[in-house]
């Protein structure tokens, strides 16, 4: 799995490439956990990733609780595999997933 | 089984019917070196040898030939009367003669009397005796006027004149001459009448004899029947459980053996297989295997480990063992989870393993005393490990000691060649009994089989699993498999992508929560289903059972547990959990 940062002002964009799974899911928590400082919108670039499991779900989690203290986070771009997921948990109802 | 007996009576006559037709044509065989025997006497007369009057000869012979050569016409005819008609016949061929030569063919009048002894019946003796004695007195009165009569009884002046029967002549005649050899002929008859009866006799005793025989093999046919019946012989064996194939079989040297095979799930994770050799063969060891099985079934199925079951039977069997026989046997207990084979053997072959990718070798272990001889034997356990792909292959004495013409031994070293032939590599069970057997039959030729060949095959289906210590690094080994094999199946990207997802939430499950220090994962696609199945040994543990998740609560409220089992249900058609012998196993079942 790859992740790429983009800041731009209080907006950060960041691409997932690869799977998030158990073994990737950590490597992710751990890039954005110093990067939300002073975020007030976070953009996930899922067009890149192939399929996430419950472990990534639960890092998009925790990232959505900090966010929903201090501004927004939008999923774009998720494929079909990954919208399943998010659909079948719940995910839909407390993320902001744009469709493509 | 239906072979319908035939009742005695039916059989003897049978018998008697059969021996008819045969005496028909001996009687016509004999009446033609009769024949040949007038002819040749003929020749001699008409060369001036015999002093009888050639005329009378040249009308008496051939009457003579054409009775009796009639019988040869139809004593092939299968009718009741033909007998009849054939002792006619010779009784008439000897009155023609009689009247023309009655002093030389006396002695053939004891002919018809010989000849119905074919028949075995008083009845037949009575009638050729009445015939041959009216036709004999009459023969001899008819001679008396025209033929060649007895001149020690005439007085010179007979031959001499010409033929002056007086009254004094008739009665000397009937008292001298006809009424005592009448009473040779009753003589004769007596003593036939005692041979016709008495091999008549014998004949009853054959007939009985042989029911009693049909009765008997009759009776052997069911014990055949229901012997093979005792033994597992409906293959598949176990069609619902796909990752074993057995197949075993048992060819008795006589209608029953001493020989036995037998396999049984104890419960559903553990094999019991078992071969064995009573000492003997046909009733006796038949009989002595039924309890041997028997008790060896229901000792294993209480949940003994083999030297117990072995231990256990042993006793039953010597306590009453009369007939001072014993069984060889080798147990082994086959558990599916653990892999482990454990084993007992009670002085019999060492089997033959093979290892997934190697060579049959035969299983060396010490064996222990056999079974029924001796009380209180402790029986040694061995142990090996069976992964998926290894087989092993059980026999008796009967492969190994099988015999040919030249009385060479088929030996272990036959054995190990044709089962390491490249042509068993990846064959059923099924196959590599019956190429084995092939082989056996093939070596021994046309010598007779003396013992009981029994053999079983039992091979662990390779399926592509791997086993893990489970940590975090090892989860990518075993994504990396279950890719690899739905690769290799050409499994949906949109299905491969789930299946991905459930070993991940599976596996990381069993790292973060079993405790556990050895898990398998195991793959199997077959009939458009893929199946997982993970086992570990840590505690139990039952993800079935976990309450699911609210998917409606918000990212706040979340609890972090219970998404990942959550998601593997959604996504699969069926997932089963269960918990064997110490081992927590999972089946995730997915339709293609």
């Amino acid at each position: 799995m790859q992740v790429v940062k983009t800041l731009n002002g209080d907006e950060l964009k960041v691409q997932v490439i690869g799977r998030l799974e158990t073994v990737t899911a950590p490597m992710l928590d751990g890039e954005l956990k110093d990067s939300l400082e002073g975020v007030a919108t976070l953009i996930f670039d899922f067009s890149q990733l192939e399929y996430i499991s419950s472990a990534g779900l639960r890092v998009l989690f925790s990232v959505q609780k900090i966010m929903n203290r201090q501004g927004k986070m939008i999923i774009r771009g998720a494929n079909e595999d990954v919208m399943e997921v998010f659909e079948v948990t719940g995910s839909v109802d407390i993320m902001t997933i744009e469709k493509n | 089984m239906d072979q319908k007996l035939l009742s005695g009576q039916d059989l003897e006559n049978n018998l008697f019917q059969e021996n008819e037709w045969e005496a028909n044509r001996y009687v016509a065989r004999c009446m033609r070196v009769l024949s040949l025997v007038a002819v040749a006497c003929w020749i001699l007369d008409l060369l001036g040898v015999f002093i009888i009057p050639k005329i009378i000869m040249s009308i008496s012979v051939p009457l003579f030939l054409v009775m009796a050569l009639l019988p040869t016409l139809f004593c092939r005819y299968k009718l009741k009367w033909i007998k009849y008609a054939i002792m006619c016949c010779v009784i008439a061929g000897i009155f023609v003669l009689s009247c023309f030569i009655s002093k030389h063919v006396i002695i053939a009048w004891t002919l018809p009397l010989i000849l119905s002894c074919h028949y075995y019946s008083k009845k037949m003796a009575r009638l050729v005796l009445l015939m041959s004695e009216v036709l004999f007195s009459l023969s001899i009165y008819i001679a008396m006027y025209w033929g060649e009569w007895d001149q020690l009884l005439l007085d010179a002046a007979y031959y001499s004149g010409e033929r002056i029967i007086t009254s004094k002549l008739l009665i000397d005649n009937t008292l001298f001459f006809v009424l005592p050899r009448a009473l040779v002929l009753l003589g004769v008859y007596t003593v036939c009448k005692t041979i016709a009866g008495r091999t008549r006799g014998l004949l009853e005793k054959q007939a009985r004899d042989s029911e009693e025989h049909q009765r008997i093999s009759a009776e052997l046919n069911v014990a055949t029947h229901i012997q093979t019946s005792m033994l597992p012989c409906i293959f598949p064996a176990f069609p619902d459980r796909p990752e074993f194939d057995i197949y075993a079989t048992m060819t008795p040297a006589k209608e029953v053996g001493g020989d036995f095979y037998d396999f049984f799930l104890i419960d559903d994770n553990h094999l019991a297989i078992v071969m064995a050799d009573v000492s003997g063969k046909g009733v006796p060891a038949a009989l002595f295997m039924m309890i041997a099985k028997s008790l060896l079934k229901s000792a294993a199925q209480s949940g003994l480990m083999p030297d117990a079951v072995l231990a256990k039977v042993n006793n039953e069997l010597v306590e009453n063992n009369d007939a001072e026989m014993f069984v060889t046997c080798w147990l082994g207990i086959y558990d599916f989870v653990s892999k482990k084979l454990v084993f007992a053997n009670a002085g019999h072959n060492a089997p033959v393993v093979r290892r997934r990718g190697g060579a049959f070798e035969f299983l060396v272990f010490r064996p222990s005393f056999v079974l029924g001889e001796m009380e209180n034997i402790c029986y040694r356990t061995g142990e090996i490990v069976l992964n998926s792909g290894d087989e092993i292959y059980l026999y008796t004495d009967g492969v190994t000691e099988a015999t040919n013409a030249k009385k060479q031994l088929y030996g272990n070293d036959r054995l190990l060649k044709v089962l390491n032939s490249a042509f068993l590599k990846d064959v059923s069970a099924e196959t590599i009994c019956r190429t084995v057997k092939a082989d056996v039959d093939r070596f021994v030729g046309e010598a007779p089989q003396f013992d009981d060949i029994t053999m079983l095959s039992l091979k662990l289906l390779s399926r592509d699993s791997i086993t893990v210590v489970p940590t975090m690094d090892s989860i990518t080994e075993v994504s990396a498999l279950v890719e690899g094999v739905m690769e290799e199946q050409q499994i949906p990207k949109k299905i491969q992508v789930k299946m991905n997802i459930a070993v991940d939430e599976i596996f990381s499950n069993i790292i973060r929560y079993s405790k556990a220090d050895e898990a398998t994962v195991e793959c199997d696609i077959r009939n458009g289903r893929i199946g997982l199945i993970f086992t570990d040994n840590g505690e139990p543990y039952n993800p079935t059972r976990k309450p699911d998740p609210d998917t409606g609560a918000s990212a706040d409220d979340r609890e972090n547990g219970g998404m990942g089992i959550y998601i593997v249900k959604q996504f699969m058609d069926s997932m089963e959990y269960e918990y064997r012998g110490g081992y927590n196993i999972l089946t995730l079942i997915k339709n293609v």
